[in-house]
């Protein structure tokens, strides 16, 4: 089959995990081309923020990335605090961190689950989901849901943690090593999970940077550039983990980063566990207006860099909101490892960039 | 040959026709001869007596039917074995009960699911059946049944069911099984490229491409059998593996042919590690994809159907068939019903460690799949054959030759 022919993968494919296409020029089994198609659920999100108070809006930015709805919520909100100039205690902060880490868990167990089955192996897409449902249990006991969590508040957290959460998130956290650990047997030991993930959409260290990869993409591909340790937030700096990264930049690399950051992300828990102050004040009234003024904050997402510009115009209402999304550029680096590569190929490499069309689309 | 449990009773049913057709024309032969149209004596002695022929027919085609409800019966539970198995593996349930809840059409729920596949036919019978618009008609309509459902219905006389049951053993064997298997790709091609839809057209490429490269190292790695046992027929090579040093099977005196030949039979099966021709990650459903209604449950019934068919050949050509290691033939052979129930079980473990592998595996993708096809099991099959007949030739009666 010399000639060439376009396949349309997408809007409803179950390669793509939520609505966008995907044009793949092929010659039989090649791709030769490809071009990516969004706005299938484009909800204005950026305007919604601009045409209300931004403290309404916090509940609308839960609804940016359904899998990992308490890191952009979080990010809203330090962003807005970073706007007021408002301190938080260091309780808050503790917190804070335990939370958004165990989002990154429940988020690469999504992540894993989704990759493990487009390879195929239809086990490994169901098991990590048990686990994701204990942290989910455990979000949902702290803040009364599952996955819209509407949580932190500016100046603070909705409410204290409730009784007995601490043990049981130390519990959960040795659970989850064990989990984390067999998975990563599991996979590691495969043949055939190992020939698919392999050697298998790479991603050099210069074509990472110019097509603006971050997170675990861009730490496959041997940069280390984890704002958790350049731009220290919150207490990341009081606490001791490592950010792994990998020189490969193929399927496996971010396969591997992604599995070591469940395990830093545990370390990171136990950690903020033990050093959690015991008195702190929780929530704290915070101004009514934003002031003049602009600000660009980000936090390291379970995908990347995520970020908020926000311009101040001394009202309730924002004047100028715009989302960074990590997982936007992550999709168009993807469409850049796909030149050359086979069909059979298209569904690993663009699963390994942990897409999330909510934030793509806005 | 054959299961000779219907042999009374074909002929039994033979002297009652018989019986009741000799008075019958004595009777019409005399009053045709008092009104003059006949001689009378001509019926004096008259017997109605059958040809051999329409005996042997008369019971080959009631154990072609036993056959087919046997395979019928085992391929809607061996779905719904795998279906339990897999979701065990996932740490789910699978299906649990079904109720048909038509006011209780059979009195009570069914437990396990085990209702769970026939109510899924039901479904998908009531379904609309839908010819894709663009589709080029006839092919999508006859290519598939002819070629992908209607042989392996053929097959079912061929296959043992232990022992020497079986309803036809000619001369070429499981030559014969091995041939209409081959006719599967060209009807999945047909399927695939008239339904016009590019998803189908990659699928049936794909598909065409692996049968073909797989059904080399399939007959390769039992060439290896057929040197040592002379034989092509299922039933002579399971006989064979008791006259091995403790009766042990072929799967242990030749490794490496058992290993080629259930990797094959996985690749011939389109089975998980090697089910790339419906990669559904991609290719949505693969050559299927246009298909609906009962046409979709055929084809995937006719998946399983042939997974039950190689589990049929791979038991009797490794495994000894109905009978076991440091056992001798006669103590199984003289029991009724021993040899049957040793070679379903049997069947039953073989599934089994493909549904296992269903359960383990991702699949592999199509370039992998033909540089395993040509690069490793071909050579591996030549080596195995190799190896066998160096040992055969030093020690025939290590593979039960003397």
């Amino acid at each position: 089959m010399s000639e060439q022919m376009y396949i349309h993968m997408g809007p409803q494919h179950p390669v793509n995990h939520g609505l966008w296409t995907l044009k793949v020029r092929t010659a039989g089994e090649k791709v030769i081309d490809s071009e990516i198609m969004i706005g299938y659920i484009f909800r204005m999100i950026e305007k919604m923020a601009e045409s209300r108070p931004y403290d309404v809006f916090q509940p609308l930015a839960d609804r940016l990335c359904y899998v990992s709805a308490m890191s952009w919520e979080g990010t809203y909100i330090m962003a807005i605090e970073k706007l007021l100039d408002l301190e938080v205690s260091k309780r808050v902060q503790y917190m804070r961190v335990i939370l958004l880490e165990l989002q990154r868990i429940a988020s690469h167990f999504t992540w894993l689950s989704a990759y493990a089955g487009d390879l195929g192996v239809l086990t490994m897409l169901v098991i990590p989901y048990r686990e994701r449902e204990y942290v989910l249990d455990i979000l949902e006991h702290v803040t009364g849901s599952r996955m819209m969590y509407n949580f932190f508040r500016p100046g603070g957290l909705k409410h204290d943690f409730p009784k007995g959460f601490l043990e049981d998130a130390r519990r959960l956290t040795y659970y989850l090593d064990k989990k984390i650990h067999e998975y990563k047997d599991m996979c590691d030991d495969s043949k055939v999970f190992m020939m698919r993930s392999k050697k298998v959409g790479i991603l050099s260290k210069a074509n990472a940077f110019d097509l603006g990869t971050t997170g675990p993409v861009l730490r496959a591909s041997g940069v280390q550039g984890d704002l958790r340790k350049i731009e220290p937030y919150l207490v990341y700096d009081e606490l001791d983990f490592k950010i792994p990264v990998q020189k490969a930049g193929d399927c496996y690399a971010r396969f591997q980063i992604r599995m070591e950051e469940m395990q830093q992300s545990t370390q990171i828990i136990r950690q903020a566990l033990d050093q959690i102050p015991k008195e702190g004040e929780i929530s704290k009234k915070a101004p009514r207006k934003l002031p003049k003024g602009e600000i660009y904050f980000r936090t390291e997402d379970p995908r990347g860099e995520a970020g908020y510009y926000i311009v101040g115009n001394d009202d309730r209402i924002p004047y100028r909101i715009k989302i960074r999304s990590p997982a936007y550029n992550n999709l168009y680096a993807s469409a850049h490892l796909l030149k050359g590569a086979k069909v059979a190929d298209i569904p690993p490499i663009v699963a390994s960039m942990d897409l999330c069309m909510g934030e793509i689309d806005r | 040959m054959g299961y000779g449990i219907y042999d009374g009773l074909v002929d039994f049913l033979l002297q009652l026709v018989a019986g009741i057709l000799t008075p019958l024309i004595k009777t019409i032969g005399g009053v045709l001869g008092l009104i003059g149209l006949a001689e009378p004596e001509q019926f004096l002695h008259f017997e109605v007596e059958f040809q051999p022929s329409i005996r042997s027919t008369l019971i080959d085609t009631l154990e072609m039917t036993t056959i087919l409800i046997f395979l019928i019966v085992n391929t809607i539970m061996l779905i719904w074995f795998e279906r339990k198995l897999v979701a065990r593996m996932m740490a789910r349930r699978g299906p649990t009960f079904i109720d048909f809840n038509y006011g209780h059409f059979f009195g009570r729920t069914w437990k396990f699911g085990l209702l769970q596949n026939i109510a899924e036919f039901l479904k998908f019978f009531s379904k609309e059946d839908i010819v894709p618009e663009k589709a080029d008609k006839f092919p999508f309509n006859i290519g598939y049944f002819a070629f992908v459902v209607a042989p392996p219905f053929i097959l079912g006389g061929l296959l043992p069911l232990g022992g020497s049951a079986v309803v036809a053993d000619p001369a070429v064997g499981f030559l014969l099984i091995f041939a209409l298997f081959s006719l599967y790709p060209v009807g999945v091609l047909i399927t695939g490229w008239s339904s016009n839809n590019k998803y189908s057209l990659i699928g049936a490429f794909r598909s065409a491409a692996q049968l073909i490269s797989y059904e080399i190292p399939l007959i390769f790695s039992v060439g290896a059998v057929v040197i040592v046992t002379n034989s092509f027929s299922l039933v002579d090579i399971a006989a064979q593996q008791t006259l091995t040093p403790f009766h042990l099977p072929f799967a242990i005196l030749m490794p490496i042919g058992f290993i080629v030949f259930m990797v094959a039979l996985a690749a011939e099966t389109e089975r998980i590690p090697f089910d790339i021709p419906e990669a559904e990650a991609e290719l949505v459903m693969g050559w299927r994809t246009e298909l609906t209604g009962f046409r979709y449950m055929m084809s995937m019934a006719t998946e399983y159907f042939i997974l039950l068919i190689g589990a049929f050949i791979g038991v009797s050509i490794f495994w000894a068939g109905s009978y076991l290691p440091f056992i001798p033939r006669e103590w199984i052979d003289n029991l009724p019903l021993l040899p049957n129930i040793i070679f379903i079980v049997k069947l039953w473990l073989f599934i089994f460690l493909f549904i296992w592998v269903r359960g383990a595996l991702p699949r592999v993708r199509v370039d992998q799949l033909l540089n395993i096809g040509w690069k490793r099991l071909i050579p591996l099959a030549v080596l195995n054959i190799i190896v066998v007949v160096i040992l055969f030739i030093s020690n025939p009666s290590l593979f039960g030759v003397y």
